[in-house]
């Protein structure tokens, strides 16, 4: 019989036993880091598609709209008026080139075809200005922007593609629009865009003299600057020639300029891009980079736990190699080796994860945007090579980053500490607890703001999508309508009423300047409040048939509708939305009263206040209706509404045909119910609901693997201490208790800490998101219970299992 | 052969070990009784199945088949709640590795037997672990960690642990394994007091010389009880011859 030897070497752990190089790795730090940057790379493409991605233009950043805006009225848009087109355009040394655009549509013939076209008005001008040069042909020609100068057009390039097929012949044709004939000179290439992109054609503008002193500020104004200028610059020098302006003014009008708050700035093309097509609501970009960071933050904090552990283990691995022989370059390059392959897999998984994501983002952004009426986003969302070298990149420094923080930490205990001592380290696993729950509560914190912040867009986008809309869109049909330029809205109608009244299942129809949800066409105007007459308000102003309030199912409130008089003859005459109403007579009685200070205008009845589009309207302070007859502009398109017992498509072809036979020459751009069009507003708010509900689910995954993993390996680990307690005759209850209490600790620092974190973040988005007040009591229930369980279950399965298989084989020599 | 109930009787029990592929038969028809105040050393060659024997005896496993009875109770129909208190309140374990927890003083580790026992006030406990330290001659090192102790010192802190909750028997594997000579030495002559002072003792070890420390000596091959006898020179040199 032999003595033993007693030489004994702590085993090492499954993990670290030596072996191939793919054993020594963790899938959890790698899926949780990998899943992170994926989607911090996703949500780099959507920031980077909207906000870095330079416009498709020379020095971009030299391109700025100009606004003059009355800010007191809420008249906050970014046009300008002909005359400050005039003053700013050519006596200002910081503007090199300006352009002036409209938007127009209508039909178009081109070789005896009909089709319906959308696209630009401009002064030529506006190409130097942009600078990007054309495709085909050339520019708008200088003769082109003056009177008696030639009709010229410039092809947008998918119109030239589809029409005509990319022929390079296309130069030098005609084509009608808007009983006029115009020469096409170029085509534009693919990615140009002006304001509206998707155009197919940009026509010259010729601005007569007499229009020098139009103050009507409706028209899209785009400089470029000159070199060495700045946007701060151009702003100074505007509000220059915004003093000299009121000084010129009569006395009344330069009254009512400085009332009204009436400002000329200017602001960088891109920005205002953005700002128009996030449709008002560029916090969106804000909050998905903060989820983003959130989630980067959940994963480091884990995977830096999670491989604090291992590295503690890993210790020992190293120190038995290092008594085997190893010398320190070996062991360096074990460990290199280990670090690059996370690298490699981590960065494999990020490109993959934030590939699939970005196309998740394109296809519900796209499918938001398109509607009956499509929307073309100037901004591409791609996961292109800047966001594939941010995430490669990010998997780089992250991994590294972690890995070398663990190693320091646990290179402070001796390296050779495993081996010289039977029972393991002493002292410094005190401190290593603190940090592993430092870090536990960390990633609840994170969880607890997400899952908040998830819950607070879910209930703005609740609250935006449940409101009351104030009018019946069930059995409404609203069809677009072009007529021939020598009709007006009146003539038009007068024609078109009457037949579409004995189109069978047609209950009722009307016209209006304005209908909910199309936000295609819409109707402005700065009124004076008659309380306040230092007041005036941004309102929408809206000529409206008789039959408008009764067709799309708004409630008279008080007060009558418009008279024959008024419909037939044009007798001025107001009806008011509730809201507006409120605004400017407060509780007195409103009927009989007027509006206007020259020509005073009575005020007929009161509606109920109609929701415009799925948010509400920050700047404007309601609406106010007046008879088509008493409107002074010349509009060649509007809104017809009809109320149908049904909807089918029978119905809609009859209404078609009717509509082009009662009135030769009429077209109808589109023909949708209005339940669609209510439909698809809400989709863009249910995509951001769904990209944040993805974001936030990734967030308690990630924390909840990173919790499983946290204690999984804490509770492998120690199965040494368990089991040698339990022989000792601890209960697997209180086992269980020992192993909680530290899931406990970081559930009461992390919940309390994230709920506090959240209620503030409550609070400064308070004013940006809709119906989003303070504390909500069942929704932050809700979130503290969602974490509290899955939590706890997270926590307690990998103590199930450790417990399960038998501890008695800890206890044997060698078992640590 | 002592009429009070043993503390420790075990009838036909086998364990069977069953891996993927193969099955280890570790022991097979075990017959053991031990009477309050006997100090058992079991010998036998590596892999024979003494650890498993001891982990068995002391609620660590189940055995596969077999009668087990503790103090006359049967533990084969105990939950684990009720395996823990039996372990608590009869078996004191010692192992050759010690199996102190690093993370724990020398103090608290020995305490732990109390604090699970239950209801015992803080003081009590305290000066009860101060006293088996104190005639295990460790008192000096109650605020030191483990890892701060000699493997000798470390055993006797193991030892107190495995005393304070006075149990019925003291299970010991290879008790001496990872000392020196001297400190083994010393280690067997503090379990051969205890001995003396009526403790029950069940060790383990590889040693003959150690192994003659115990009035009863068992040898194990193959997982079976081969022979089973007072200590005497004779029987220490048979067990010689036949290895
Ligand atoms: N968990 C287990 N799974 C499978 N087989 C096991 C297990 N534990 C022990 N064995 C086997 O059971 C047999 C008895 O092992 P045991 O540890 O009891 O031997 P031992 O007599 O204590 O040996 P040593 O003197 O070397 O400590 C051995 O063949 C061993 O391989
Ligand atoms: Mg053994």
């Amino acid at each position: 019989m032999q003595k033993t030897s007693s030489v004994h070497i702590p085993d090492p752990s499954p993990v670290d036993r030596p072996g191939g190089l793919f054993r020594r790795l963790s899938p959890a730090t790698i899926l949780m880091l990998a899943l992170a940057l994926g989607s911090a790379g996703a949500a780099f493409s959507v920031l980077d598609g909207f906000l870095w991605r330079p416009l498709p233009y020379p020095h971009p950043r030299r391109l700025a709209m100009i606004r003059e805006r009355l800010l007191k009225t809420g008249l906050l848009g970014s046009d300008v008026s002909y005359q400050a087109y005039h003053g700013i355009a050519a006596n200002l040394p910081a503007i090199r080139a300006a352009g002036l655009l409209d938007m127009t549509g209508g039909l178009a013939t081109f070789h005896g075809i009909k089709h319906f076209v959308f696209g630009g008005v401009t002064t030529p001008s506006l190409f130097r200005a942009l600078g990007a040069p054309p495709e085909l042909g050339h520019w708008l020609s200088r003769a082109s922007g003056r009177p008696g100068g030639p009709n010229e057009a410039v092809l947008g390039y998918g119109f030239w593609k589809s029409v005509f097929g990319g022929s390079t012949h296309v130069i030098g044709q005609t084509f009608g629009f808007e009983s006029a004939r115009w020469r096409i000179v170029g085509v534009m290439p693919k990615a140009f865009y002006t304001i509206y992109p998707g155009a197919d054609f940009w026509l010259s503008r010729k601005l007569a003299p007499t229009q020098l002193r139009d103050t009507n500020i409706n028209h899209s104004m785009i400089v470029r600057l000159a070199k060495g200028e700045t946007l701060r610059k151009l702003d100074s020098a505007l509000a220059l020639y915004r003093n000299r302006l009121v000084a010129r003014m009569s006395p009344p009008a330069r009254q009512h300029a400085i009332e009204d708050g009436l400002t000329v700035n200017a602001i960088g093309l891109h920005r205002h891009l953005v700002k128009l097509y996030l449709g008002g609501h560029p916090e969106f970009l804000l909050i998905l980079a903060l989820i983003a960071l959130v989630l980067l933050v959940i994963a480091t904090a884990n995977s830096l736990n999670l491989e604090l552990v291992r590295a503690r283990h890993h210790a020992s691995d190293l120190a038995i190699r290092r008594a085997m022989g190893a010398s320190t370059s070996d062991l360096f390059r074990l460990l290199l080796g280990e670090s690059l392959l996370t690298v490699l897999l981590v960065a494999t998984g990020a490109l993959t994860a934030g590939t699939l994501l970005t196309g998740l983002f394109q296809a519900l952004i796209r499918s938001a945007l398109s509607g009956p009426v499509t929307v073309h986003l100037p901004f591409q969302i791609r996961f292109g090579e800047t966001a594939a070298l941010f995430t490669a990149t990010g998997s780089l420094l992250l991994v590294c980053g972690i890995f070398a923080a663990a190693r320091a930490y646990t290179g402070r205990e001796s390296l050779l500490a495993p081996l010289l001592h039977e029972a393991g380290a002493h002292g410094t696993a005190k401190s290593a607890r603190l940090l592993r729950r430092g870090f536990g509560s960390l990633q609840i914190i994170m969880a607890t703001l997400l899952l908040m912040i998830g819950l607070l867009l879910t209930q703005s986008l609740l609250g935006i999508l449940g409101r009351p809309l104030h009018f019946h869109p069930e059995n409404r049909l609203e069809a677009m309508v072009l007529w021939p330029r020598k009709l007006n809205a009146t003539r038009f109608w007068k024609e078109a009423a009457p037949a579409l009244k004995t189109v069978p299942g047609v209950q009722s129809a009307a016209l209006g300047m304005m209908v909910p949800f199309n936000t295609l066409m819409s109707s402005h105007s700065v009124i004076r409040a008659p309380s306040a007459p230092h007041e005036s308000l941004y309102v929408h102003a809206i000529p409206v048939s008789g039959g408008y309030f009764q067709t799309l199912g708004i409630r008279l409130l008080t007060g009558r509708g418009f008279s024959i008089a008024e419909k037939r003859q044009g007798a001025p005459a107001f009806i008011l939305g509730a809201r507006l109403a409120s605004r400017f007579f407060h509780h007195t009685r409103i009927v009989g009263q007027t509006l206007g200070q020259k020509h005073p205008v009575p005020i007929v009845g009161v509606v109920s206040s109609v929701a415009w589009q799925a948010t509400p309207e920050k700047n404007i302070a309601g609406t106010l209706y007046f008879p088509l007859g008493t409107n002074h502009f010349h509009t060649t398109a509007s809104n017809v509404i009809l109320h149908v017992r049904a909807m089918t498509s029978h119905l809609e072809q009859r209404i078609r045909s009717t509509l082009e036979r009662a009135v030769p020459g009429v077209a109808i751009t589109h023909l949708v119910s209005l339940t669609t069009l209510v439909h698809e507003s809400d989709r863009l708010f249910e995509s951001l609901a769904e990209i944040t509900g993805a974001f936030a689910l990734v967030a308690l995954f990630l924390t909840l693997s990173g919790i499983y993993a946290l204690t999984a390996q804490n509770s492998l680990n120690r199965r040494q201490e368990y089991a040698i307690r339990s022989a000792l005759g601890a209960t697997p209850a209180s086992l269980s208790h020992l192993v909680l209490t530290e899931t406990v600790w970081m559930l009461g620092v992390g919940l309390a800490a994230g709920f506090a974190l959240s209620l503030l973040l409550t609070h400064l988005l308070a004013g940006a998101l809709y119906g989003v007040g303070g504390i909500n009591g069942p929704a932050d229930l809700a979130g503290v219970l969602i974490i509290l369980s899955t939590t706890l279950i997270a926590s307690w399965i990998p103590v199930r299992h450790a417990f399960r298989a038998g501890l008695a084989g800890e206890l044997r020599p060698g078992a640590a | 052969m002592n009429e009070a109930a043993p503390v420790i009787d075990v009838r036909g029990l086998t364990k069977v070990y069953r891996t993927e592929e193969v099955e280890t038969h570790a022991l097979t028809g075990i017959e053991l009784s031990i009477q309050p105040g006997e100090y058992i050393a079991a010998m036998g060659p590596s892999g024979c199945g003494k650890t498993t024997l001891l982990s068995i005896l002391g609620l660590l496993e189940t055995p596969s088949g077999g009668e087990y009875q503790i103090s006359g109770t049967p533990v084969e129909t105990l939950n684990a709640g009720e395996r823990a208190r039996m372990r608590n309140r009869h078996i004191g374990f010692v192992f050759q590795a010690f199996n102190l927890i690093g993370d724990l003083t020398v103090e608290e580790n020995v305490e732990l037997p109390l604090i699970y026992r239950g209801g015992i006030p803080r003081n009590n406990r305290r000066e009860r672990v101060r006293a088996v330290l104190d005639e295990m001659g460790m008192s000096h090192r109650l605020r030191h960690y483990p890892g701060q102790l000699s493997g000798g010192q470390q055993q006797r802190v193991a030892i107190a642990r495995a005393l304070v909750g006075e149990p019925s028997i003291l299970l010991a594997d290879e008790p001496t394994g990872n000392l020196d000579s001297k400190s083994g030495e010393a280690v067997m002559e503090l379990l051969a007091g205890l001995h003396e002072r009526g403790a029950t003792i069940f060790m383990v070890t590889h040693d003959p010389h150690y192994a003659h420390f115990a009035k009863r000596l068992i040898r194990l091959i193959d997982g079976q009880i081969v022979d089973d006898a007072e200590t005497s020179e004779t029987t220490f040199e048979a067990g010689l011859a036949t290895h």
